[in-house]
C-alpha cells in the first residue's frame, strides 16, 4: 500500500497507476495512523 | 486489515498479481469525507484498469473472505473485459468456495450472465441457473431467476 496523499490527488494517481500496470485498482480509504 | 488481513501471504500474493493497491486518507477531513461518499472504514473500492466500477466492499474482512472477495472482482472484471469464459470459471470458484457465504449465490447467478454474454442462449442460462435455485432456493439471487420466459426480466 503506497503513502497517503491529499484524497482525491491520491484517488486519481491510483486509478492511473493501475491502467499502466493493466491491473485492477483497489482503492483503501483508511483513517490517518 | 493492516494487522491481520493484508499481511496474510495468500492476500498478499493475490494482491500483488491482479491489483493495483492504494491507499487513501479521507478521515482526517470531514469534506473529503463527504465528498468521497465514504460512510466508514475499512471501505475498498475496486475499478477496472478503464476506470468502470466494480465492487465496493465495507467493513473488515479476515483474510478467507477478502480472498473470495478479490475473486469476485477479477470475475467482474473479465467480464466487463468480454473474457465471458474466465468471468464464468472464476464466478464458479467463488459459488463454489466454503468460505464464500452470501456471495455463493450471487456468484452462481453470475455464472449464468457470463454464459449468456458469451452465446446469448436463453435455455443455457436458465440450465445454468438451476444449481443457484437448488442450491440457495430462498436466496434474493435466485428469485431473480424466476420471471415469466420470453420477456425481458
Amino acid at each position: 500500500m503506497s503513502q497517503s496523499m491529499p484524497w482525491l490527488e491520491s484517488l486519481e494517481a491510483a486509478l492511473a497507476h493501475a491502467r499502466e500496470q493493466r491491473k485492477i485498482a483497489l482503492v483503501d480509504y483508511v483513517k490517518p495512523g | 486489515m493492516d494487522t491481520v488481513t493484508y499481511p496474510q501471504p495468500q492476500v498478499a500474493a493475490e494482491l500483488a498479481a491482479h491489483f493495483a493497491c492504494a491507499r487513501v486518507d479521507i478521515t482526517s477531513d470531514r469534506e473529503a469525507m463527504r465528498q468521497a461518499r465514504v460512510l466508514w472504514t475499512p471501505w475498498l473500492v475496486c475499478w477496472s484498469r478503464h476506470q468502470i466500477p466494480l465492487r465496493t466492499v465495507i467493513g473488515f474482512l479476515p483474510p478467507a473472505q477478502l480472498l473470495i472477495e478479490l475473486r469476485f472482482v477479477r470475475a467482474l472484471d473479465a467480464l466487463r473485459r468480454a473474457e465471458y469464459e474466465r468471468a464464468r470459471s472464476l464466478f464458479s470458484e467463488v459459488a463454489d468456495a466454503a468460505d464464500a457465504a452470501e456471495l455463493a449465490p450471487e456468484a452462481a447467478y453470475w455464472v449464468g450472465i457470463a454464459g449468456y454474454l458469451r452465446d446469448g442462449d436463453d435455455d443455457r442460462l436458465h440450465d445454468a441457473w438451476r444449481p443457484l435455485q437448488e442450491r440457495w432456493p430462498t436466496s434474493t439471487w435466485a428469485a431473480r431467476t424466476r420471471y415469466p420466459r420470453g420477456r425481458q426480466p
